[in-house]
């Protein structure tokens, strides 16, 4: 490293800033949702905001949440498993597949479907409800694992992102070389593109899993069994149910409160930012630079 | 299939319906009788929220050879669901528990085509017993729902505090309004009830029979805000308001719990959970023992009796497409009148008995300066029947105009016109003719 | 041109999976939404008609939450593309571990969502327990209510929104800049180009198609808003309304009351207003276009 690039120069120290200025603003909130779960409701509402509670009262709130219902919150962690690798496995195979063809092939109609994967992406959740529910009804899927996983196999965003990176990161002249070397278009796709595509899929299947992760709606609309709830819906249900967040709900005696509630929400960040730790070593930089044009 | 057995069963002479409930009541999950299409083994499927939860875990056990599955649900959609199931003839659970008291006008309605009329099902003495407490849940003569808990409003107040001050519990909204005048001038800074929440309309306009749900004949309602028993709730307020005593915002926002820990909250008209779950808990006002009250909720002037709203209070339900309506029935019944589950649980027990139990229990709480059972009891049958649960839901509109105006510094009666404009067009929305 | 056929017929097959998908997660249901919409409940039965959208417009609540809308995009889009793209390059200014690490922080509050999120979010701006609570002290908000007042409302959802919503992009962008040739940055370095002028000039130009796309994607998403209202009134139940947005008026028309068509009506308008957006930015971009075209 020479020297001149430590300098702190007023430019660099403005940068600094204004990224660790939004930092500032994204870690405040998640370390004290990482603190409340160690407090009682009580402290949370009137001890110092960032102040530590204790072990024992994390641990009082993981059993509070534990010991509802039997400890049904590891069924419906094991249930968002499910459902979120199921997806994420249809979803970024169909998308990928999808968008390499529309951007490398000669595909008859592959703007018109270009435009519908687009307006596919912005119909409204709301809109969809009720045709999906009655859809899966009449092939009787309701309340079960693919009611949940196949809808969101539906994954037009991802289609379309890998859509994009294929068509500014692919280059032709590579799958010209392919060709030339005797490969078949499915040889091209799994030996030349595939693994020029790995900081896509890593991308992908990121998304694909927090979004599957972190589902409600579907699985709320879907599911009417408690044992095949997913942990947003589960969790949704037990809190809905209690004064935690909304007093005007009246009395309750279970113990389930507001730090019970961020000790929940917790439980479903935590494994994202496993997950993304994970995938970040996928979305390494130079594959592409030097391949081409070089 | 849809109930060929019910209306048979309605026009039968009313002995035999008798029979029924007693056979019922003597023969729980036994062998049927009469109804045709009531199959005693067909399994139940029970929705409820998760306090409710264990009690229903607690039937099953009770009862093992009821086939019972019982699940929780999220509240916030389940309208929708029912919709959902409706078109798709299935799914629907056979027995409900609903938090939100007014959804049993939807669930009854046509378009929802849900609840169960219970008045064969539950036996004549059972529905004697709730007294007045399932009036909501009697809709053009038919009773939908049994009601679980009751959240009939008190006059919530500082024992030590008002002896401190030398000040007498109100036994009218006039002497509510004086003492709140005497309060403002002699002890700035302490409160006597809070409308800045969507409460304000069942602490206030419910109990005084403001027109904004009265139902008067099937799908017609009679909304008016301009009527006197509404502009004497806004009389009220609003000086109370402008002059700081009754708090802008609401009994679970930030500052009146701080009043709350300061102990500085002289008078609460609010519902019968109150003491238990706003006053008490730590994280809430966190009163120390032996300081709160209960009284009579105040009379209107020109009331001969002291009114209160219901400020909520959970229904039981049965799906009119249960194929063992008895068996639902039994279970719901169970729920909302057992006294052993109904003594532990959290709020003011519906039904008569019960609450009895439920008061028992609760009579030498030390929390409370004095027993404050008397008071709930006085007023359990006591919530207004001017107003009704209706298709539509009040609180929105409620928040959205006087609410809204009450926080913003303005008054009340400023949002009374909208009030009656949103609530109108809601009403008209769902289908009411409004007069 | 043999080889070309073959490369369409592979292309067909590659795609097959995801039109399936498309048509019966997406266009079919989405179709099925549409005709909703025109279907009128009357006393005497289902008729076809344009009642629903007569209602729809004619009711109470529908101009205010549109105007709503309008104020949110025109302070939030901004912020969002603005910021995003910022973020994005300065941290691509100097690649490490630190900026592995900012993205993460930048995404998680992003993941915390359902009722954890409506805790999370209510506690940083409550004056009495926030964090922040000083700085929101020191800019004359002493009470939760003089936070949550009606004019505040437009800006806090756009703050959360922002907060929430930028990381994903970021993250993307950042993938996006991966991708850029180093010779094609190195040869900006020897033409004495400094790092804004990289940026701005070489950066931004080859990854206008993400920029594109997420504007495009950020427009519906601001037209649709739903979860910032829905869960800044889900815990004040005072602050806005549940029908401040269209989207939560549309929900609301089919969660409280059933009514399944009007919601329908909503939904298409939001459709169509973001596809005619949407299909604006396109034509006048070569959005579509790949490699393979020239």
């Amino acid at each position: 490293m020479s020297s001149h690039r430590h300098r702190v120069t007023p430019l660099r120290a403005l940068k600094g800033l204004v990224l660790l200025g939004f930092a500032v603003f994204c870690v405040v909130p998640l370390v004290w949702l990482l603190l409340a779960p160690t407090k009682t409701d009580a402290e949370l509402v009137s001890g110092a905001t960032m102040s530590f509670g204790s072990f024992d009262q994390l641990a009082a709130a993981a059993r509070h949440l534990m010991d509802y219902n039997d400890g049904v919150l590891v069924q419906w962690a094991w249930n968002s498993v499910l459902y979120a690798v199921g997806s994420l496995v249809l979803s970024v195979g169909s998308s990928v597949l999808a968008g390499y063809a529309l951007a490398v092939t000669h595909l008859p109609g592959r703007r018109l479907l270009l435009v519908l994967t687009l307006v596919g992406m912005l119909v409204p959740p709301t809109a969809l409800v009720l045709p999906l529910f009655l859809e899966i009804n009449a092939v009787q899927l309701t309340n079960t694992a693919l009611s949940v996983i196949l809808p969101a196999a539906f994954y037009p965003f991802g289609t379309y992102l890998a859509f994009i990176y294929f068509s500014t990161s692919m280059p032709v002249e590579l799958l010209e070389a392919g060709r030339l070397d005797g490969l078949s278009e499915a040889g091209l796709f799994w030996h030349v593109a595939r693994p020029l595509a790995t900081p896509l899929m890593g991308l992908l299947a990121f998304f694909s899993f927090v979004a599957n992760w972190n589902n409600y709606f579907l699985p709320y609309v879907m599911l009417s069994e408690e044992a095949k709830y997913n942990l947003p819906v589960g969790l949704g249900a037990v809190i809905s149910g209690t004064p935690a967040l909304n007093p005007a709900n009246g009395g309750s005696f279970l113990p389930i409160t507001r730090p019970e509630v961020a000790l929940a929400g917790l439980i479903i960040v935590l494994p994202i930012a496993v997950v993304f730790v994970f995938c970040q070593r996928y979305l390494v930089r130079g594959i592409l630079s030097g391949a081409t044009k070089g | 299939m849809k109930l060929p057995a019910f209306p048979a069963a309605r026009r039968a002479v009313p002995a035999v319906a008798a029979g029924l409930a007693l056979a019922l009541t003597a023969c729980s999950g036994g062998a049927s009788t009469g109804a045709a299409a009531d199959d005693p083994n067909a399994p139940l499927l029970v929705w409820t929220d998760s306090t409710r939860q264990p009690a229903f875990e607690a039937y099953q056990k009770a009862n093992p050879d009821v086939k019972m599955k019982i699940e929780t649900y999220d509240s916030a959609a389940l309208l929708t669901k029912i919709q959902l199931f409706n078109r798709t003839g299935k799914g629907w659970p056979d027995v409900l528990f609903d938090a939100v008291p007014n959804e049993v006008a939807s669930l009854s309605s046509k378009l929802f085509d849900y609840a169960q009329p219970l008045n064969d099902l539950v036996p004549a003495d059972v529905q004697k017993n709730f007294g007045t407490a399932n009036a909501g849940c009697t809709i053009d003569g038919q009773l939908y729902c049994l009601k679980n808990d009751l959240a009939q409003s008190v006059l919530w107040y500082d024992k030590t505090l008002m002896g401190e001050f030398g000040y007498e519990v109100p036994k009218t909204w006039d002497e509510y309004a004086a003492l709140g005048q005497k309060v403002a001038a002699e002890h700035p800074g302490y409160i006597i009830g809070t409308a800045g929440f969507k409460f304000v309309y069942y602490d206030f306009f419910w109990s005084s029979g403001c027109p904004l749900q009265t139902v008067t004949g099937p799908q017609q309602v009679k909304i008016d805000t301009k009527d006197p028993k509404c502009t004497r709730v806004t009389n009220l307020l609003d000086p109370l308001i402008e002059k700081g005593v009754v708090s802008r915002s609401g009994p679970f926002d930030a500052d009146v719990v701080k009043l709350g820990k300061e102990k500085k909250i002289l008078m609460m008209p609010g519902a019968s959970w109150y003491g238990d779950f706003v006053f008490k808990p730590e994280s809430s006002y966190a009163l120390p023992q032996g300081r709160l009250a209960a009284a009579p909720y105040p009379t209107w002037s020109g009331e001969s009796k002291a009114w209160s709203g219901a400020t909520g209070g959970g229904i039981f339900l049965v799906s009119k497409h249960s194929k063992n309506k008895k068996g639902a029935a039994a279970i719901a019944q169970w729920m909302a009148t057992d006294p052993g589950v109904q003594a532990e649980a959290p709020t003011y027990p519906a039904y008569g008995p019960a609450a009895e139990a439920w008061a028992a229990k609760r009579a030498d709480d030390p929390f409370y300066a004095e027993n404050p059972i008397p008071a709930l009891k006085a007023q359990a049958d006591l919530i207004n029947p001017a107003e009704s649960n209706t298709a539509y839901g009040v609180e929105d509109a409620i928040t959205g105009t006087v609410v809204a105006k009450v926080r913003a510094g303005g008054t009340l009666a400023d949002g009374m016109e909208d009030l009656q404009a949103q609530l109108t067009q809601l009403a008209q929305s769902v289908g009411y003719a409004v007069n | 041109m043999s080889s070309r056929r073959r490369g369409t017929w592979t292309g067909l097959l590659f795609v097959l999976p995801y039109i399936v998908l498309l048509v019966a997660f997406g266009l079919g249901p989405a179709a099925y939404a549409v005709y909703t919409s025109f279907v009128v409940s009357a006393p005497t039965g289902d008729a076809l008609g344009l009642d629903n959208y007569a209602a729809t417009l004619g009711d109470f609540r529908f101009w205010p939450a549109a105007a709503n809308v309008a104020l949110f995009l025109a302070i939030w889009l901004p912020i969002m593309v603005v910021g995003v793209l910022a973020l994005a390059l300065l941290l691509h200014d100097r690649p490490s571990r630190f900026s592995g690490v900012m993205r993460l922080v930048y995404f998680l509050p992003g993941a915390v969502t359902g009722s954890a999120g409506i805790l999370l979010w209510y506690c940083m701006l409550e004056p009495s327990i926030s964090p922040f609570g000083p700085a929101l002290r020191a800019m004359g908000f002493e009470r939760g209510s003089d936070v949550f007042a009606d004019s505040n409302l437009v800006l806090i959802f756009a703050g959360i929104a922002f907060i929430t919503g930028a990381g994903q992009w970021i993250v993307i962008m950042y993938g996006a800049m991966q991708n850029i040739p180093e010779d094609v940055l190195e040869a900006a370095a020897l033409d004495g180009a400094g790092p804004i002028r990289t940026a701005i000039f070489v950066k931004l130009p080859l990854v206008s198609k993400y920029v594109l796309y997420m504007v495009i994607l950020s427009l519906a998403a601001g037209l649709q808003l739903f979860v910032e209202p829905q869960l800044i009134y889900g815990i004040t139940k005072t602050a806005g309304s549940p029908w401040w947005s269209l989207n939560q008026f549309g929900y609301a028309l089919a969660f409280q009351t059933g009514n399944f068509g009007g919601a329908a009506t909503i939904s298409l308008i939001l459709l169509v207003l973001s596809c005619v957006a949407a299909m604006l930015f396109i034509t006048r971009t070569d959005f579509f276009s790949t490699e393979v075209d020239r």
